[in-house]
C-alpha cells in the first residue's frame, strides 16, 4: 500500500513523521540555545527532516545501472512537494493538539507545551500559523532539493560549510573563551545578546569555509603532488603536521579553560575505554557488552590501593583491605588485576560466539556492578554508598585534581594506549586476532590457538579499560554504583562503532563526538542516550565500517555483501553461535 | 636465504613435540572446575540455610509465598520469552529491544488505565476496562515491534550476525529514551482495579494466591497454548516454521518471507503487550526503565528452556521465575549474606552463563539451539 | 616408519556412521590419494586427523605419537597442514597477511615483543614475511606482486584455492592434507595444479594426503591410492590396482561388477 504512493510524497511523509517525533520527544522545544541569530538548536533540528528528504529525492540516483541526475529546476519542485507533505503532517499534528487542548495532550506527552506550539506556528494561532508552517516546510524541502540537484563540486563544500556554521554556533561556549585567551575579538562572530552566531558571522564563516573547501577539492591533487614530491618533503610535511597536533594537544586545556578541560578528561577516559574495547571487538571480533566490569575493577582497585574511604552512615571508614600507595605505583597492580579479571571472564565463555557472547558478557558486567555495590561486599567497597576521598597523587607541581593538570595525565595514558593498539594491530598478535575474527575455526586449523588469543584479547582489552577506570577514580575522587551502569559499556561500544571497528583514529573521533559534544552542549545531556541509540542504529544500517574506517577494511565492508554471498556457503552454517564443532566441508565427507 | 628452500619442515621433532601439560584440554578443565564450584556453593548454601537456628529460619508459609510469586513472575517472563524465541527461531537474532517493546505496551496501556481509574470505570466495570487496556497494550507493542523490524532489522537481513545485534542494542537504548522523552522520567503508579487488589485472594486447590497472580498465570498458560496452536495449525504458522527452517527455500516455495517475518515480530509484540499489562498490575508501577531487567530475564528464560522452542520459553520462564524467587533466600541466607534479593540479577545471569556453557541448547533443546 | 597411521578410526553423527574402523598409513615422502563416492567419509577423516572431530574409536598416530585429543592448532604446530573442501580464507585480510598467519605457529612474538619493538621481534617479523612471500612464490607470479596487498576476497576462485594452499605451506608442514584441491577449477588450472602437487613433494619434500575426485589428477600424482566407501577402506594399492578393483567399481557404479 505504502509503495503505491509516489516516492516524493513518501519521503515527505517519513520526514513529517520524524518531525512530529522530534517535537513529541522534546528536542525541538527544549533545546533553546541559539545557533544563528534567533534560530535555536531545536528549530535547526526540526528543519533537518524536510531538508534531508528534499535532498534525498533530488540527488542523483542510479536507475538500472545508469546515473540519473535531476536538474536544479526539477529538484526544486520535487523538494517543495516533499516539504508540502511534511508541512501538512505537522499542520495536522498542530490541529490535533489544538483540538484536544495542549494541557490534555501534555498529560501524556510531556514535551507538548505552549512554547512548542508557538514555535511550530511562528506564534500565530489558527489557520495562519499552520499555513506559515507549511510554507516554511515547503521552503526547506526546496532548499534540500536544490542541494541535492547541485553538482558535487558545489554540493560538498556547501554541506561542509553549513555543518561548520552550525557546529560553531553550538560550540560557542568553548570557542569564545579560547578566542579570548588568544586575545582575539569575536563580537563580530558571536552575538552578545543571543550567545549564538551573528548573521554576519555565520555568513562570513560560511563563505570562508565554502571557498576553502572548494579550492582544496579543486587543487588537492596538485598540492599533494608538491608536498609528496620526495621522501624528504613528505617526511617534512609529516613532522610539521605532528608538531602542530602536539602543540595543539598541549595548548588545548589552557585555551578552553578548566571547565571544558574536565570534559576533555572524560573524553580521554572514554578514548581509553574505546581503545580497550576496540581490541576486543575490533581486532578479535568478540562483542563484549560487559566492558564496564573492567572500568569498575580499575576504579575500585585504584580506590582501595591508594587509600580511599568507604562511605558509611556515620561518616567515613577505611575499607577492610586498604593500602596507601601512590597512584603511579598502584597503576601496574590495577592493570594486572584487570587482566586477571579479563581471564576469569574470558575463560568460561570460550565456547560462545557472536551474540551469545555479547549477552553473557553483559551479564558479567551487571554482576560486577551488583557485587561492587552489594551489602555483602560493603566492607570492601562501601556498598551502594560507595567510596570517597580517593587521593590523586600529584607529581611535582601537577595536581591531578586540577582539571587542566588531569588532562595531561589522561593525555599521557591515551598516548600510551594508542601506541600499544597501533603496535599490536600490525603484529603477529594482531594478525592472529584478525584471523580469529574472520573465521575462528579456520584460524585454529591454521595454527592459531583460539583459546589463548581469546583470553589474551579479554586480558589486554581489560587492562587498557581499567586505566580508564583508574583515571575516573582520580578524576571524581568518589565512586558509587551509579557510575558503573550498563550504559558505560554501551557508550564505549558506540564510541568504537561510530569511528569504525578496528580504527584507532575512529575511537578518538567517536569519543570526541559522543562524549565531547554532549559535554560542551550541556542542554543536550538529557538526550545523550537517545543520540547513542540512534547512532548505533544509523551507523550499522547506513555505514557499518564507521566514519573513519580502518584503512585496510575501508573498501572491504562496502563489498561485504558480495563477499558474504560469494564466500562459501559453509560459513553461514558456521556462524550458529553454540553449535559444537561444526563440519567444515560436509559432515560425512 | 634462498627462496623456496626455507619451506623445508623446519622444526626439529623435539621442539615440535608437545609437553604433557599442553595436552590438557583447557576448556573441559574450566568447565569441570566451574561445575564443582557451583554445585558446592549451591549445596552448601542450601544446607546452611535450612539448618539455620529456628528464629532466623524462614517458615514454610514464607517459602510457599516465594514459590507462588516465583510462578507468577515466571508467567510474565514466559510471555516475553516467547517473543525472543519466535524471533530467534526465524532470524537467528537476539532482538535485544524486545524488553523495550514490552515497556512501551505497558506505558501505552497505563494512560488508559489511569484515565479509567480517575473516571471510576476501572472499578465499576473492571472486566471491560481491563479488556480495553490489554487491547491497547497489545496493539502498541505489536506496532512497535513491526516498526522495529521494518526500520531497523530488515535492511540488515544479510549482514554479519553482530551487525543486527548492535542495531538491536541501539534500538533498545533509542526506545527507552524515546519513552523518557515522550512520557517523562518519573515512575508512575499503575492503577489496579480493586477486584485484583493486593490483598484480595482466591484459593485454588487449597493454595491461596493473590488474584493478580492467578490472572497472570492463567493468561500465560492461555497464551502459550494459543501460540502453539497457531504455529502448528494455521497456514501462517506453517509459513513461520518454513521460514525458520530455511528462508531461501521457503521463498522459493512461494512464501512471502518479509511478510512472515513481520508477522513473527507482530506475534512477539502482542504477547509482550499482554506481559506489559500484567507487569503493571503486579508491580503497580511503570517507568521508561522497566523494560531492561525483565527483558534480560526473559531472554535468559528462553535460553534456559531452549531458544527457538515455544514450550521451552514457557518452561524456562517458569523455572527462572522460581529460581529468582527462591534462589536468593535459599542460597545466600545461609552464608549470612545481607539483603539476598539484591543478588537476584546475579542469579539470572549466572543461570544464563551456566546454561550456555553446559547445555547451550537449553532444557528442551537438542544440544544445538536451532529449531523452532 | 610411517609418517601417519590411521588406526581403526570410527566416527558417527547420530545414527550415521561416517567412519567405521578406517585403517591406512601414509609413508614419509609419498603422495597418497583417497578416493571414494560422495558420503564415503573422506572429509571426515581429514577433520579427525586435524583435530576438528574427536574420533569415537581408534587412534591417529603421527611420527609415532598419538595426536588424538590435541587441539587443531597443536596438530598444525606438529606439522600437519590442510586445505578445505570449500575454500576458507580470511577474506578481509590481504593475501600476504593470510600467508603470514600461516607462519603463526612457527613464531613466538608476544604482546610485549610487539609493543616494545624488540630486535628479536623485528627479526622474527622479517622472517615471517620472507617465509610467507616464499610460500606465495611457490605459485609463481599468481600470488605475487601487487596481489599480495589486496584483500583475499578480491581474488579469483582459482587463486583463492592457491592462496589456501600457500597458507598451508606457510605453516611449514611435513604432512599436507588437500581436500579436493581441483574442485571447481577448469582443465588448464587443474593441470597446473597437478604439477604443483607433485612439486610440493619433489621440491619441498612434503608428504601429501589428497582427497580427489578427478581421476586424471589421481592418476597423475598418486604414489598410492586408498579407496573408501561407507567409512571403510575397500581397496589400497597403485592407481591401476585400485582402479581395476571390483569393490571400487561396485562402489562407484552401484552394481555388482561382472565376475
Amino acid at each position: 500500500m505504502f509503495r503505491r504512493i509516489p516516492r516524493v510524497v513518501r519521503a515527505g511523509l517519513v520526514a513529517g513523521i520524524v518531525s512530529v517525533y522530534l517535537c513529541l520527544v522534546g528536542v525541538v522545544g527544549s533545546l533553546v540555545t541559539d545557533v544563528v541569530g534567533r534560530i535555536t538548536v531545536g528549530r535547526v533540528l526540526l528543519s533537518i527532516p524536510a531538508i534531508l528528504a528534499g535532498f534525498l529525492v533530488a540527488r542523483p540516483r542510479v536507475v538500472s545501472g545508469e546515473v540519473r541526475r535531476s536538474s536544479v529546476r526539477a529538484g526544486v519542485p520535487a523538494g517543495a512537494i516533499v516539504g508540502l507533505t511534511t508541512g501538512a503532517l505537522l499542520a495536522v499534528f498542530v490541529g490535533i493538539v489544538n483540538l484536544l487542548g495542549v494541557d490534555t495532550v501534555r498529560n501524556v506527552f510531556i514535551a507538548v507545551k505552549p512554547g512548542l506550539m508557538s514555535l511550530l506556528t511562528f506564534g500565530h494561532a489558527g489557520v495562519v500559523g499552520s499555513v506559515l508552517r507549511i510554507a516554511a516546510e515547503v521552503a526547506l524541502g526546496a532548499v534540500g532539493g536544490v542541494i541535492g540537484a547541485m553538482q558535487d563540486r558545489i554540493r560538498v563544500p556547501t554541506v561542509i560549510a553549513a555543518t561548520v556554521v552550525i557546529s560553531l554556533g553550538l560550540l560557542r561556549r568553548i570557542v569564545h573563551p579560547a578566542l579570548a585567551q588568544l586575545g582575539l575579538r569575536d563580537d563580530w562572530l558571536f552575538s552578545v545578546v543571543t550567545l549564538g552566531l551573528t548573521w554576519f558571522g555565520a555568513a562570513a564563516v560560511f563563505v570562508v569555509t565554502f571557498v576553502t573547501t572548494f579550492a582544496w577539492r579543486a587543487n588537492s591533487a596538485a598540492i599533494r603532488a608538491r608536498t609528496h614530491r620526495t621522501p624528504a618533503t613528505e617526511r617534512g610535511v609529516r613532522v610539521v603536521v605532528l608538531a602542530a597536533i602536539g602543540a595543539g594537544l598541549i595548548a588545548l586545556p589552557f585555551l578552553v579553560g578548566s571547565i571544558f578541560s574536565q570534559i576533555l578528561g572524560t573524553v580521554g577516559i572514554y578514548i581509553l575505554l574505546g581503545l580497550g574495547l576496540n581490541i576486543v571487538v575490533g581486532y578479535a571480533g568478540l562483542l563484549d557488552l560487559g566492558y564496564v566490569a573492567f572500568f569498575a575493577v580499575g576504579a575500585y582497585t585504584t580506590a582501595v590501593l591508594t587509600g580511599g574511604s568507604r562511605v558509611t552512615t556515620t561518616g567515613y571508614a577505611p575499607p577492610s583491605f586498604s593500602l596507601h600507595l601512590s597512584f603511579f605505583i598502584a597503576i601496574p597492580i590495577v592493570v594486572v588485576v584487570a587482566a586477571l579479571v579479563g581471564l576469569v571472564i574470558g575463560a568460561p565463555v570460550l565456547r560462545l560466539r557472536g551474540d551469545y557472547l555479547a549477552i553473557v558478557t553483559l551479564g558479567f558486567g551487571e554482576i560486577a556492578r551488583v557485587l561492587f555495590s552489594s551489602d555483602w561486599l560493603k566492607g570492601a567497597f562501601g556498598g551502594t554508598q560507595g567510596m570517597t576521598a580517593i587521593p590523586a597523587a600529584p607529581i611535582g607541581n601537577l595536581d591531578f585534581r586540577n582539571t587542566q593538570h588531569f588532562y595531561f595525565l589522561v593525555l599521557a595514558f591515551c598516548l600510551i594506549a594508542v601506541y600499544i593498539s597501533w603496535r599490536l594491530a600490525d603484529s603477529r598478535v594482531g594478525r592472529a586476532w584478525n584471523a580469529m575474527r574472520e573465521d575462528e575455526q579456520v584460524a585454529e586449523a591454521v595454527g592459531v590457538s583460539t583459546v589463548r588469543y581469546k583470553l589474551l584479547a579479554f586480558a589486554m582489552g581489560g587492562a587498557i579499560g581499567s586505566l580508564g577506570g583508574a583515571l575516573f577514580a582520580v578524576q571524581v575522587g568518589a565512586l558509587n554504583n551509579a557510575s558503573f551502569m550498563l550504559l558505560v559499556s554501551i557508550t564505549a561500544l558506540a564510541v568504537v562503532i561510530l569511528g569504525g571497528m578496528g580504527s584507532i583514529p575512529g575511537v578518538v573521533v567517536g569519543a570526541l563526538v559522543l562524549i565531547g559534544i554532549p559535554g560542551v552542549f550541556s542542554e543536550f545531556e538529557q538526550y545523550r542516550l537517545l543520540l547513542y541509540g540512534a547512532v548505533l542504529m544509523a551507523i550499522m544500517i547506513l555505514r557499518p565500517q564507521g566514519l573513519i574506517p580502518n584503512v585496510r577494511r575501508s573498501q572491504e565492508l562496502e563489498e561485504e555483501d558480495v563477499a558474504q554471498d560469494k564466500w562459501a556457503g559453509a560459513v553461514t552454517a558456521d556462524e550458529h553461535a553454540t553449535s559444537p564443532a561444526l563440519p567444515l566441508g560436509e559432515g560425512t565427507g | 636465504m634462498a627462496e623456496g628452500t626455507d619451506l623445508q619442515p623446519a622444526p626439529s621433532p623435539a621442539t615440535a613435540r608437545l609437553g604433557r601439560l599442553q595436552r590438557l584440554p583447557l576448556r573441559r578443565l574450566i568447565q569441570i572446575v566451574l561445575a564443582i564450584l557451583i554445585i558446592g556453593f549451591v549445596v552448601l548454601g542450601t544446607y546452611k540455610t535450612l539448618n539455620l537456628p529456628p528464629d532466623e529460619r524462614y517458615d514454610p508459609s514464607t517459602w510457599k509465598a516465594f514459590v507462588i510469586s516465583g510462578v507468577a513472575q515466571g508467567g510474565i517472563y514466559a510471555l516475553i520469552a516467547l517473543g525472543y524465541t519466535l524471533v530467534y527461531g526465524v532470524l537467528r537474532m537476539i532482538n535485544f529491544a524486545h524488553g523495550e517493546v514490552f515497556m512501551m505496551g505497558c506505558f501505552a496501556s497505563f494512560f488508559f488505565a489511569d484515565a479509567y481509574a480517575s473516571s471510576g470505570l476501572l472499578n465499576r466495570h473492571p472486566f471491560y476496562a481491563l479488556a480495553i487496556i490489554f487491547a491497547i497494550a497489545m496493539l502498541t507493542s505489536c506496532l512497535i515491534a513491526m516498526l522495529l523490524e521494518r526500520v531497523a532489522y530488515r535492511p540488515l537481513r544479510n549482514s554479519p550476525r553482530l551487525v543486527p545485534l548492535i542495531t538491536a542494542i541501539g534500538a533498545s537504548l533509542f526506545l527507552q529514551n524515546t519513552a523518557f522523552g515522550l512520557f517523562g522520567p518519573q515512575t508512575q503508579a499503575y492503577p489496579v482495579p480493586d477486584v485484583l487488589g493486593g490483598d484480595r485472594t482466591w484459593t485454588i486447590l487449597g493454595i491461596t494466591m493473590q488474584r493478580i497472580q492467578v490472572v497472570v498465570i492463567v493468561t500465560a498458560v492461555v497464551a502459550v497454548i494459543g501460540l502453539t496452536l497457531f504455529i502448528s495449525r494455521t497456514r501462517t504458522g506453517r509459513s513461520i516454521r518454513a521460514v525458520a527452517e530455511d528462508r531461501e527455500i521457503a521463498s522459493l516455495m512461494g512464501i512471502d518471507v518479509d511478510r512472515t517475518i513481520m508477522i513473527t515480530f507482530a506475534l512477539g509484540g502482542l504477547l509482550a503487550g499482554v506481559a506489559g499489562v500484567q507487569f503493571g498490575l503486579t508491580f503497580g508501577q511503570v517507568s521508561p526503565y522497566i523494560g531492561f531487567t525483565p527483558g534480560i530475564a526473559a531472554f535468559t528464560a528462553s535460553v534456559l528452556g531452549g531458544i527457538g522452542s515455544i514450550g521451552g520459553a514457557a518452561l524456562g520462564g517458569l523455572l527462572l521465575g522460581l529460581l529468582q524467587a527462591v534462589g536468593p533466600p535459599l542460597l545466600f541466607t545461609g552464608f549470612n549474606i545481607p539483603a539476598p534479593f539484591q543478588l537476584q540479577d546475579v542469579i539470572t545471569f549466572s543461570v544464563l552463563v551456566l546454561v550456555l556453557i553446559f547445555r547451550p541448547g537449553g532444557i528442551l533443546g537438542s544440544g544445538e539451539a536451532e529449531k523452532v | 616408519m610411517n609418517l601417519l597411521d590411521v588406526q581403526g578410526v570410527s566416527k558417527h553423527f547420530g545414527g550415521l556412521y561416517a567412519l567405521s574402523g578406517l585403517d591406512f598409513a601414509v609413508e614419509e615422502g609419498e603422495i597418497l590419494s583417497i578416493i571414494g563416492p560422495n558420503g564415503a567419509g573422506k572429509s571426515t577423516v581429514f577433520n579427525v586427523i586435524t583435530g576438528l572431530y574427536a574420533p569415537d574409536d581408534g587412534d591417529v598416530v603421527f611420527r609415532g605419537e598419538s595426536i588424538v585429543g590435541l587441539t587443531p592448532n597443536q596438530i598444525t604446530r606438529l606439522g600437519i597442514a590442510r586445505t578445505f573442501q570449500t575454500v576458507h580464507l580470511f577474506p578481509n585480510m590481504t593475501v600476504l597477511e593470510n600467508a603470514m598467519v600461516g607462519q603463526h605457529c612457527r613464531s613466538r612474538t608476544t604482546i610485549f615483543g610487539a609493543v616494545f619493538l624488540t630486535p628479536s621481534m623485528r627479526r622474527e617479523e622479517r622472517s615471517i614475511r620472507e617465509h610467507a612471500e616464499s610460500a606465495l612464490g611457490f605459485f609463481g607470479q599468481r600470488l605475487a606482486g601487487y596481489r599480495q596487498d589486496q584483500p583475499a576476497f578480491s581474488l579469483s576462485y582459482a587463486n583463492r584455492r592457491r592462496l589456501e594452499m600457500a597458507r598451508a605451506l606457510a605453516t611449514e608442514p611435513s604432512l599436507l592434507l588437500l581436500d579436493e584441491p581441483t574442485a571447481g577449477m577448469n582443465p588448464r588450472e587443474t593441470l597446473e595444479l597437478r604439477d604443483h602437487i607433485v612439486r610440493m613433494r619433489d621440491d619441498l619434500g612434503l608428504t601429501i594426503l589428497v582427497i580427489e575426485h578427478d581421476m586424471r589428477v589421481v592418476k597423475g600424482v598418486s604414489d598410492r591410492v586408498v579407496a573408501c566407501d561407507y567409512g571403510q577402506k575397500i581397496a589400497e594399492g597403485s592407481y591401476e590396482d585400485v582402479a581395476n578393483d571390483e569393490h571400487v567399481i561396485e562402489a562407484y557404479l552401484g552394481t555388482k561388477a561382472a565376475g
